[in-house]
């Protein structure tokens, strides 16, 4: 099975379940973090349990985990109460980082302590990153007509790359920890990194789908 | 240069701000209630982060390329805003643009920053931290985080004796979950609830701050001695000494969770375990020196002295290694405050 954590709202994380609905793909709401079942060891290897679309599941059944929010937010809990909406979702989102990060298969991403899909980097982290892990970024802002897309998943990607966006892709990658990013470059220079790539096209969803079935190493 | 972000008033803050002035050292402080009429400005320049902070008045402009160390203690931006701008969207907008502006340079920056708010994130998920905590020696109590009523229960018949706390740092009071609370276990199934298996023994509090610990014995009947008060309770504080073994382990978890000065909460057990329940990122140490005497403030000082010294020995730019607990420090004698 394969749990896509994301929003009822969001029709990418519900496509990609209709998607790989053959592997087993189901969607992890924010509804379903408030439904009786979860168990979770945080110190142990014991048998834990979560949650998917309404269902109590054994934690063993769990194959891969796609992340396509980096929180959960207040307003996604309209059946708390008011007082405690806010409250409800720091608890929920501290779990995940706990639960997500504790996971023994797949995770894209791993969650950091600041969000639940990787380091929580503006622009400006990137940057330095970037700078830090010599590669170069663009210097002007570029317009999207001008940028090219490439998807990194665990060593690989999608998309056409020269050897350097690949070489800048796999640098930003090992910095950040997260496996998954999508890259937009300027010539070979960085334009925008995203830890949330569109996930729409065929090519990006096998090569995920790929790494969550263990077919690729980390 | 040093500089102290925060609000004067807070304890921990005004503590090492008073140590600074009673030393001398070279030291700006940055008052939070400012930042709605202020402005920040960070780019990267030749490979090196460039931040400045304008001000109302011109004397007010702070250029970080002078600052080797930070000591951060900064409050949401909401409740540093000063009443007469409270309600004020563009204000806030404003303040909160400067405090996001500086968390992301105390995150970048090769100087010292006591402590990185990325690292600090990590005591916003208990169980989370509890996971790194055991990797560093120390006995962690069994945890369970569930919606499931009768995993409580059957969590209750292994170990007895149950506390409850929040899983993240919001509403983080310990409680002991009474008999008289079974009813209410329905109510996990809202959100997920953190329980623990009770550890007997006797709490201490161990202040790292960089290469120096001061632990000091805490004796109260209270679940959460640090709330003490509102079960009627007492608490007695004492300096007291832990192993060298023990001082090691916390030294190398809190340089390990990329801290600089931390708080450890430990508890010895009757058969000599050491369990660590939380390490406290942003400790308000001044309770602790207040009662036991121990020079916690005037260690974190010199920290910052000692960091600030060191980087400017070493010039500055984005590929120092000088940053956080392993920031290569001078030999300069610590200084008396």
């Amino acid at each position: 099975m394969i749990a896509v954590l994301g929003s009822e709202l969001d029709g990418a994380a519900r496509s990609l379940v209709d998607a790989w609905e053959g592997a087993g793909a189901v969607l992890l709401s924010a509804r379903d973090l408030c439904t009786r079942g979860w168990v979770f060891h945080a110190t142990s290897d014991d048998d834990g349990a979560f949650v998917a679309g309404g269902v109590r599941r054994p934690a063993a059944t769990l194959r891969g985990v796609v992340v396509r929010r980096p929180a959960v937010a207040a307003e996604e809990l309209p059946w708390i109460a008011a007082e405690d909406r806010q409250y409800v979702a720091t608890e929920i989102n501290a779990f995940l980082v706990a639960w997500l990060s504790a996971l023994p298969c797949p995770v894209l991403n791993r969650p950091s302590a600041t969000s639940l899909c990787g380091p929580a980097w503006s622009q400006t982290y990137w940057k330095v990153a970037a700078a830090r892990a010599d590669v170069a970024w663009a210097e002007d802002p570029v317009g999207p007509d001008a940028v090219e897309e490439i998807v990194f998943c665990s060593g690989l990607h999608h998309g056409v790359a020269s050897k350097r966006q690949r070489r800048a892709a796999s640098r930003l990658s090992a910095v950040s920890g997260a496996e998954l990013l999508g890259v937009q470059f300027a010539g070979d220079a960085v334009a925008a990194v995203t830890l949330q790539p569109r996930l729409a096209e065929q090519g990006v969803r096998d090569l995920v789908l790929a790494r969550l079935a263990g077919e690729l190493a980390a | 240069m040093i500089v102290l972000w925060g609000v004067p008033g807070d304890g921990p803050l005004d503590a090492i701000h008073a140590c600074l002035v009673r030393i001398g050292a070279d030291f700006r402080l940055l008052d939070q209630r400012d930042a709605a009429r202020s402005d920040a400005t960070m780019r990267i320049e030749r490979r090196s982060l460039v931040l400045a902070i304008e001000g109302a008045r011109k004397a007010d402009r702070l250029d970080f390329k002078h600052v080797g160390a930070a000591y951060l203690r900064p409050i949401e931006t909401e409740r540093a805003l000063p009443p007469d701008l409270a309600g004020d969207r563009a204000a806030r907008v404003r303040a909160d643009g400067v405090d996001r502006t500086l968390i992301a340079w105390a995150d970048l920056t090769t100087a010292l920053a006591i402590n990185p708010p990325a690292a600090m994130a990590v005591n916003n998920s208990k169980p989370y931290q509890l996971r790194l905590v055991a990797q560093y020696g120390f006995a962690v109590p069994d945890t369970l985080v569930t919606t499931d009523p009768a995993a409580v229960r059957a969590f209750a018949a292994r170990h007895g004796r149950l506390i409850y706390k929040s899983v993240s740092g919001t509403r983080s009071i310990v409680n002991v979950l009474a008999e008289a609370e079974q009813e209410r276990l329905e109510d996990v199934a809202n959100a997920p609830t953190q329980f623990q298996a009770y550890v007997p023994g006797f709490d201490v509090r161990v202040h790292v701050v960089g290469d120096e610990v001061f632990a000091s014995e805490v004796k109260s009947d209270a679940h959460d001695y640090r709330y003490a008060s509102l079960s009627g309770n007492d608490v007695e504080l004492a300096a007291t000494t832990v192993s060298a073994g023990i001082a090691d382990r916390c030294r190398a978890m809190v340089a390990g969770m990329g801290l600089a000065v931390a708080g450890i909460d430990l508890r010895h057990t009757p058969d000599g375990r050491w369990f660590c329940f939380e390490v406290n990122p942003s400790p308000a140490f001044v309770y602790y020196e207040e009662a036991t005497g121990q020079p916690i403030g005037q260690a974190i000082a010199d920290l910052l002295i000692r960091a600030d010294r060191a980087r400017v020995g070493r010039g500055r730019g984005m590929h120092g290694t000088g940053r956080r607990a392993t920031v290569e420090l001078s030999t300069a004698p610590p200084s008396t405050c």
